[in-house]
């Protein structure tokens, strides 16, 4: 397996992870675009998982496509990149439904 | 099939079920990185960790979809724990969608050659990425255990 694939795979899942996240609080935000979100699929939430996926596979594509030789600086930062987003995605996503039901906001 | 697709406690059963074994796959992948082996251990277990989160998250999505929002969510608002929703709930659903693309990152470096991944020194960020998805996975089913709760404290299971 090419290393080029494992960098790709990191920088892919950071930006799904940060997309995801990004879009969950602004369709609680703002009630017209989680209707739209709901009208694409039938469920916000699915939607939300397909754009997750479907933007996973556009990035991984295209980097794997654009970057050439990667090196293990590159794919350090890409790993522990998507770790960070993941972690911090997930405490943000906590404190901010938190937030929500205690009417911090 | 509908046998399957109508029976919700078969199909948290099964959703549960598939998680546990996605987090026990990332386990013994941990094991296989940790202790150097590079047999085919180390690739099975990504590949089915992988597998069964994704069958997990395919589960629990048709469950959520089709019966969660209808008829416990109602429940749970109404009862003496709504946070549980409001919280956890909300939290859990969309941190789930995490998991999926970090799984895919691991099975590519359980794919890689056992020179390649020495001479690139990956073995520590393998372990903390590996340990992240077992971490969230049982931070999800601590979730999942206390929406379930608030559902029958509320008398709806």
């Amino acid at each position: 397996m090419s290393k080029k694939y494992i960098y790709s795979a990191g920088l892919s899942a950071s930006t799904s992870i940060i997309s995801t996240t990004i879009l969950t609080i602004l369709a609680e935000e703002n009630s017209q675009l989680k209707n739209w979100l709901q009208s694409v699929t039938g469920h916000h939430w699915v939607t939300k998982s397909i754009l997750a996926i479907t933007i996973f596979f556009i990035i991984f594509i295209f980097l794997i496509n654009a970057s050439n030789k990667t090196n293990s600086a590159q794919i350090k930062f890409a790993i522990n990149f998507a770790l960070w987003c993941a972690v911090l995605s997930s405490i943000l996503l906590l404190a901010y439904f938190s937030g929500h039901y205690f009417k911090f906001w | 099939m509908d046998i399957i697709l109508e029976n919700k406690p078969l199909l948290i059963g099964l959703h549960l079920g598939f998680a546990i074994m996605g987090i026990d796959s990332f386990a013994w992948f941990i094991g296989e990185v940790k202790n150097n082996s590079f047999d085919l251990g180390r690739k099975i277990s990504a590949i089915i960790g992988l597998t069964f989160f994704s069958f997990s998250w395919l589960i629990g999505g048709y469950y959520y979809t089709n019966f969660y929002g209808s008829e416990v969510k109602p429940i749970i608002k109404e009862g003496v724990a709504p946070w549980a929703h409001t919280i956890f709930m909300e939290t859990k659903e969309h941190i789930f969608l995490f998991i999926v693309p970090l799984a895919i990152i691991v099975l590519f470096l359980a794919m890689l050659p056992q020179k390649d991944f020495e001479t690139l020194k990956l073995k520590k960020e393998t372990l903390i990425l590996a340990g992240l998805i077992v971490a969230l996975g049982l931070s999800i089913g601590l979730m999942g255990f206390i929406i379930s709760s608030a559902a029958r404290w509320a008398g709806g299971i």
